[in-house]
């Protein structure tokens, strides 16, 4: 396959914001005027025009189905200008154009097929939306901040736990800012339920349960039949693969086919554990940490699997007990509240605990400054250079407790993982099962 | 996705877990594949096996595939998390062998195993003109991170644009003294950027406590990429010496920086940076840059700030002030609880304002006394918060000076709305006694797993006074270890059916009649400040007293209905149609029929539909009552009211009412949904019925929703009727020839007949005791036996359910039946006797307190009986309750929740001592279920 060589020498001129603070700080000595980070979204102006200079320059990589959902999120906030986009999919590519265009009413999104190429050209580039299929979301966030990006990537944030090291690893090495699509972290409904749990009105919590996707832990491993594989340029079968092994073109894996492979999801546990577990870790406190313990079920799919964590809570994976999607609930001694996804309000034990749900709300933003908006969270923080609530290391803990949790399916028995090593104990195959060789060229 | 690709998909699953069960033997049969001409999806296949449990023995047919193109990746699947020295040996080789994608991919997983002793060759590899294997190998060297690998990168740095991130990651894992020269020698080089800001933020951290001074230098740099990158360092080097140093430059940055600077030193989290950041946020011109120091605060959660927080809440402009305020609402501990105490205490009304705020927002009950003399304040705005406030945290105890102030300040409402308030938290409600039955209880996997009957358990819980049940192991044990369970409970409040299903470890809450108590405190303030208020305070007492309730206030309103004050009786009449218990039903009774405004006919209509719909006396009673409602109605819209509320009183008469309403155009929606609701309630013990008047809703054609419940009930009612038609899994219990299979003991009586099972007992022959036939093939739970009888007229006899396998004496239930029919129908026990009576369902309670609820006639159901001639009984046992039919009629139903009940046993036929009688059985047979 034919395969662009890179230019050996790159210079790029200058990562994006900070490139032009730089010049600004040199032209206005003691940098009061001007300067690009805070533009409150409280003092957006009247008319909510931020001047192009100072806003943030925005890409895409594999913006497809849930990606186009984000990209209008994100173009819809007044600070940003979304510039270029890159798919190895020429229907994206152009599905992606038409969008921004239409959106600014001109012609002036640039769309690229080689994410090298992308990241290489583009160093206007401040912050990049990546919205690929799963395989992909680490390896690209690890490039995408390589080069100085920041990034707000889709769930899952890896497909394992060394992938997930990697994206941890690397936003603190470049110091860039990384949040995950786990949009519930910044939602009111949820916050509240975290909250009420936080300020202890549900009592001593002892169980938390988290909503996983129907389907089956075990996925299939299968090759479909093999199509005439189409030019790189319509679709690039080879970089779609990326880091997973190879096997032949069929256009079913890519318009979705690609969920309960094996090699490109994290089944039914990460497909809405992905969430559910973050913001159950989140909830009570293990945010940096991972379950210590994961029961083996004997069902396809993990549906009562009871993963423990270190402060003695409980995380009970079930697959149905919500009338809506991404659920979680909160047991405590004293009470108990559960959301999901078109819950008007959180279901709790009592009334009474959601008596003050919009102080409980503002209270939280108030104290930790973030917006009940998982996008300006992170747009927020891509000024202020704080961490976003869904921040690399909370991702990569709460996806490992997923890998975690899948690999005791793969392997039909129960486990012990220490958090602290980022290792099984005392059962080397599954610490084998904590990473997966990147085919090459591709490397995190 | 097409059928024909659906298929592959399903052909080609090979599970993950299947390859585990393959077992060490496998892998030779694994190996073997990886050397054979087998496919390449088969090797593929067979390097992910091979995956978690490779050995060492695997080892020599995987290096071979490393350069084979097509499956160099999989062998590297296989080899990369293999923990044997082999592999590390074999990469190496391939290494030097090796060129392009292969190379790429081996130098990576030689990376990842970080093998030191690979160093010398990856340096080598690392002059490739290939940019995709030169940048592999400089981050594999990257990753094994020894001097020497660091040494190859630097002479890479500027040639190699990944020599950069392998420094980098070199770096970390090198002592500090060689990472510093690293991190400088980057800073000096001309790099991107974002190695810059690395590179930048390496340095300082590199530096441990001394890295101090080059992160406020690089704070101070005027170029952005160097700030970020010190920002970012200034959230990871740790030290409280750090924070001061942080927080002294707080005052010297630029505005715009000094925000950014609060937010990280709001994520330290190290009080040490408070002192600075007060003065922020007391003294900055920038009202950004107060809000974010405000906001740094709030996180530092820093006590000795809370004073200064209070003075802002004060003295800020609005933003500030609220930002303060959010911060003392949220700040945890009694730091900000006494500062709230101060303000309510200030001097400045403004201050006490934002006290009373705050107060509320906390939820702070201390503060009560304060707001109680808050609310008798001169400041308008201030009194009605506190009064807001107490309606929200006040109790029982401070009814009395509430009531002072009714009658003394202005704000008459706002005083008898927090009065209300407390008031309603102050009423005691206890559950009305056996109002609730509970029918069953099951909790396990509901659809098709492991299922625990737990009626006796939770019928044992409501006795004792539950109306909570937590549906989970601790409450009824691990039904089904490892699976999500649910609960399903149906139980009759005051005989209307409810069910309920619920997850795991849900707390179900049953609904009941409750009865609603006030303490006598607050009623004996409320009642004395009326006999002494007058005008506005006396009508808003009387109007909580409705609230309240209890038989000394309805006197008092009862009086109030003929007091001279014509505002006062108007409240005391609106009373009345409101009062929130039964003993108002005669007053609105008199009230609908002699009202003294056509109003009053309405609303007192309405009152009475209210409580005769909460009222908790038997069905029959209920639609009495409904029924003189409907009466008493002049306008359709009421009679729909009363007909659509048929369902709180299901019996046969209101089943029969709402179907004479069928026919009117302007009723006939509300007959009909009234009709479904007492069909849904009555189902079981009158399915005939039910059936009969669910046609006649079908015809009459309601709307959808109505049609649909119509259409869905009554499939269900043909569905049973037809199970109980079905003789599907029955088994015979007679061969019809002999009493094989059978017991008999202490003589003769029993014999088979012509296929019927006959026990005689004459003149000459007297039965003196009671005799049993014992059934041998079993000792069942949960089953239904069927059987027909013929007796003689002087004849008694009785199918024995969960007994004693005895022939000498009656032990467990019995199906009873006599000659004369009038035992027949009835559910016997030796020790309780006749305990399910004919038209009766009734519970024995854990505790053995019986209860009845009749629900046919027995006489009319007695008619039923054929004497002399063939009967039929069906007999369902199933936990704990038992359902008995005679002729396919429901005569009596029985729960026993009595722990120490078998809920199994023997199955015997009874001829009783007594005069000559002849007992016939045929057609005997079972189905366990």
């Amino acid at each position: 396959m034919e395969r662009q060589k890179r230019v050996s020498q790159r210079r790029p001129e200058g990562c994006g914001l900070a490139r032009r603070g730089f010049l600004k700080g040199m032209l206005s000595a003691g940098g009061m005027a001007a300067a690009p980070w805070l533009v409150p979204a409280s003092a957006l102006g009247r008319d909510g025009a931020v001047a192009p200079s100072e806003r943030i320059v925005l890409g895409g990589i594999g913006i497809g189905r849930r990606g186009s959902h984000d990209l209008r999120w994100v173009i819809g906030e007044p600070d940003v200008q979304f510039v270029a986009s890159c798919d190895v999919w020429r229907e994206r590519r152009e599905m992606v154009k038409k969008m921004v265009d239409d959106k600014y009413g001109n012609r002036d999104c640039v769309v690229y097929r080689d994410m090298r190429e992308f990241l290489e050209k583009r160093t206007d580039i401040d912050a990049l939306l990546i919205t690929t299929g799963d395989r992909w979301h680490a390896a690209a966030s690890v490039m995408a901040m390589r080069a100085g990006k920041d990034v707000y990537s889709e769930k899952p944030s890896s497909m394992t736990v060394a992938e997930g090291q990697a994206v941890v690893e690397t936003a603190r090495r470049y110091g860039r800012v990384y949040q995950t699509g786990t949009q519930r972290l910044s939602e009111a409904n949820f916050t509240v339920c975290n909250e009420l749990l936080r300020l202890g009105r549900l009592g001593r919590v002892h169980t938390v349960r988290a909503h996983i996707a129907g389907g089956n832990a075990v996925m299939n491993r299968g090759w479909l039949p093999g199509e005439a594989l189409p030019a790189a340029d319509e679709l690039d079968w080879d970089a779609w693969l990326g880091p997973c092994p190879w096997r032949p073109y069929n256009k079913n894996y890519v318009q979705g086919g690609w969920r309960n492979q094996y090699d490109f999801h994290t089944s039914c546990i990460g497909e809405w554990g992905a969430h559910t577990f973050a913001q159950c870790q989140v909830a009570i406190g293990m945010g940096g940490s991972s379950a210590v313990s994961y029961e083996y079920v004997e069902n396809a799919s993990g549906d009562g699997m009871v993963a423990t964590f270190s402060n003695g809570v409980k995380m009970v994976l079930q697959q149905k007990g919500w009338h809506g999607s991404c659920g979680v609930r909160y047991e405590g001694d004293e009470g108990w509240v559960a959301c999901a996804d078109g819950y008007s309000r959180p279901e709790a034990s009592s009334l009474a605990l959601l008596a003050d749900y919009s102080k409980v709300v503002q209270d939280y933003v108030a104290r930790t400054g973030r917006a009940q908006n998982h996008m300006r969270n992170f747009l927020d923080c891509v000024r202020s250079r704080q961490q976003p609530i869904a921040n690399p290391e909370v991702m990569h803990r709460s996806m490992s407790t997923v890998h975690a949790a899948n690999i005791a399916m793969w392997l039909g028995r129960s486990m012990r993982y220490d958090p602290a090593k980022e290792a099984f104990v005392g059962d080397p195959e599954a610490d084998r099962l904590r990473s997966r060789a990147m085919r090459g060229p591709w490397a995190v | 996705m097409n059928r024909v690709t659906l298929g592959v998909l399903a052909a080609g699953v090979v599970c993950v877990m299947a390859c585990a069960q393959t077992g060490p033997k496998g892998e030779a049969e694994l190996i073997a594949v990886l050397k054979s001409e087998a496919t390449q999806q088969e090797k593929a296949d067979a390097c992910l096996a091979l995956g978690h449990r490779a050995t060492k023995a695997a080892v020599p047919a995987l290096a071979a595939l490393l350069a084979d193109e097509q499956l160099a990746h999989m062998a590297r699947y296989a080899l990369e998390p293999l923990p044997d020295p082999s592999v590390d040996e074999a990469l190496r080789a391939a290494l030097d062998k090796l060129s392009g994608r292969p190379l790429a991919g081996v130098a990576q997983s030689v990376g990842v195993r970080r093998d030191a002793q690979a160093v010398a060759v990856l340096g080598r590899r690392l002059s490739e003109p290939d940019a995709e294997v030169a940048a592999a190998v400089a981050l594999a060297l990257g990753r094994i991170g020894t001097p020497e690998a660091a040494a190859a990168l630097m002479g890479a740095l500027g040639r190699v644009p990944e020599a950069a991130e392998g420094l980098l990651r070199c770096a970390e894992v090198l002592p500090t003294g060689q990472a510093r020269t690293i991190y400088d020698g980057l800073r000096d080089a001309r790099v991107p950027p974002q190695v810059l800001s690395a590179a930048t933020r390496g340095a300082i951290l590199a530096r441990g406590a001394g890295g101090v001074t080059l992160l406020v230098e690089t704070l101070r740099a005027e170029d952005e990429i160097r700030f970020v990158a010190g920002l970012r360092a200034a959230l990871e080097l740790p030290g409280a010496e750090v924070t001061r140093a942080l927080a002294g430059e707080l005052g010297k940055l630029a505005a715009v920086r000094q925000g950014r600077l609060c937010e990280a030193l709001g994520e330290r989290g190290d009080t040490a940076a408070s002192p600075a950041l007060l003065a922020l946020a007391r003294g900055s011109e920038a009202s950004e840059t107060r809000l974010a120091a405000i906001r740094a605060l709030v996180r530092l959660g820093d006590d000795a700030a809370v004073p200064a927080l209070a003075e802002l809440v004060v003295a800020g402009d609005e933003a500030v002030a609220k930002a303060a305020s959010a911060a003392l609402a949220g700040h945890p501990g009694q730091a900000a609880e006494a500062e709230i105490a101060k303000l309510l205490r200030a001097p400045d009304v403004k201050a006490r304002r934002i006290g009373v705020e705050l107060a509320a927002r906390r939820r702070l009950t201390a503060a009560v006394p304060d707001l109680l003399r808050l609310a008798a304040e001169e400041d308008a705005e201030c009194r009605t918060a506190s009064l807001k406030a107490l309606g929200e945290l006040a109790d029982a105890k401070a009814v009395p000076e509430l009531v002072g102030l009714l009658e003394k300040s202005p704000a008459t409402e706002a005083v008898a709305d927090a009065l209300a308030a407390v008031c309603a938290r102050a009423v005691v409600r206890k559950p009305l006694a056996d109002a609730i039955q509970i029918r069953k209880a099951l909790y396990g996997v509901l659809a098709d797993g492991p299922v625990k009957d737990v009626t006796a358990k939770v019928a044992e819980l409501v006795q004792a006074g539950e109306r909570v049940i937590e549906a989970g192991n601790g409450t009824f044990g691990d039904a089904a270890p490892g699976k999500v369970k649910q609960f399903r409970l149906e139980y009759t409040v005051s005989g209307v059916a409810r069910q309920v299903t619920a997850m795991e470890n849900a707390s179900v809450r049953l609904e009941a009649g409750t009865s609603a108590t006030v303490p006598p405190e607050v009623s004996g303030s409320l009642l004395a400040a009326f006999e002494r208020a007058q005008g506005a305070p006396k009508r808003a007492l009387l109007r909580l007293l409705c609230t309240t309730g209890g038989e000394q206030a309805l006197s008092v309103v009862r009086k109030a209905v003929s007091d001279a004050d014509a505002e006062l009786r108007e409240v005391a009449l609106r009373a009345i149609c409101e009062w929130p218990s039964q003993d108002a039903l005669p007053d609105l009774e008199r009230l609908v029929q002699a009202p003294p405004s056509p109003k009053f006919k309405i609303l007192a209509w309405r009152g009475y539909m209210r409580l005769v719909e909460a009222d908790s006396s038997p069905a029959q009673a209920r639609f009495a009552a409904l029924q003189k409602a409907f009466g008493w109605a002049e306008r359709d819209e009421e009679r729909r009211v009363a007909l659509g509320s048929l369902g709180v009183a299901p019996c046969p008469e209101a089943l029969a009412f709402a179907l004479s309403n069928l026919t009117s155009d302007a009723l006939k929606e509300e007959a009909c949904r009234g009709a479904v609701d007492v069909a849904e309630a009555l189902q079981e013990t009158e399915p005939g019925a039910c059936s009969d008047a669910l046609r006649q809703v079908l015809k009459a054609g309601p709307q959808e929703a109505t049609l649909k419940r119509a259409r869905k009930l009554l499939g269900v009612l043909k569905k049973g009727e037809e199970q109980a038609r079905s003789e599907e899994g029955f088994v015979p219990l007679c061969n019809g020839r002999d009493l094989e299979g059978w017991e008999q003991k202490g003589g003769a009586w029993w014999k088979v007949v012509e296929g019927v099972v006959t026990a005689e007992s004459t003149a000459d022959a007297p039965l003196v005791a009671n005799n049993h036939l014992i059934w041998k093939g079993g000792t069942p739970g949960d089953f239904e036996i069927r059987a027909d009888f013929r007796l003689s007229k002087s004849a008694n006899s009785g199918i024995q359910l969960r007994a004693e396998a005895v022939a000498e004496r009656d032990t467990g239930y019995q199906a009873d039946m006599n000659g004369a029919g009038n035992y027949v129908g009835f559910l016997y026990h030796p020790k309780m006797h006749l305990i399910g009576g004919r038209g009766e369902r009734v519970t024995i309670a854990a505790d053995g307190k019986k209860s009845a609820q009749r629900f046919a006639d027995a006489a009319e159901l007695q008619k039923l009986y054929r004497v002399e001639d063939w009967n039929s009984y069906r007999v369902v046992c199933k936990g704990p309750t038992i359902t008995l039919y005679l002729n396919g009629v429901l005569t009596t139903q029985v729960t026993d929740l009595r722990p120490d009940t078998p809920l199994q046993g023997a199955v015997t036929l009874q001829i009783h001592k007594g005069p000559p009688m002849k007992i016939e059985y045929r057609n005997l047979r079972l189905k366990t279920l």
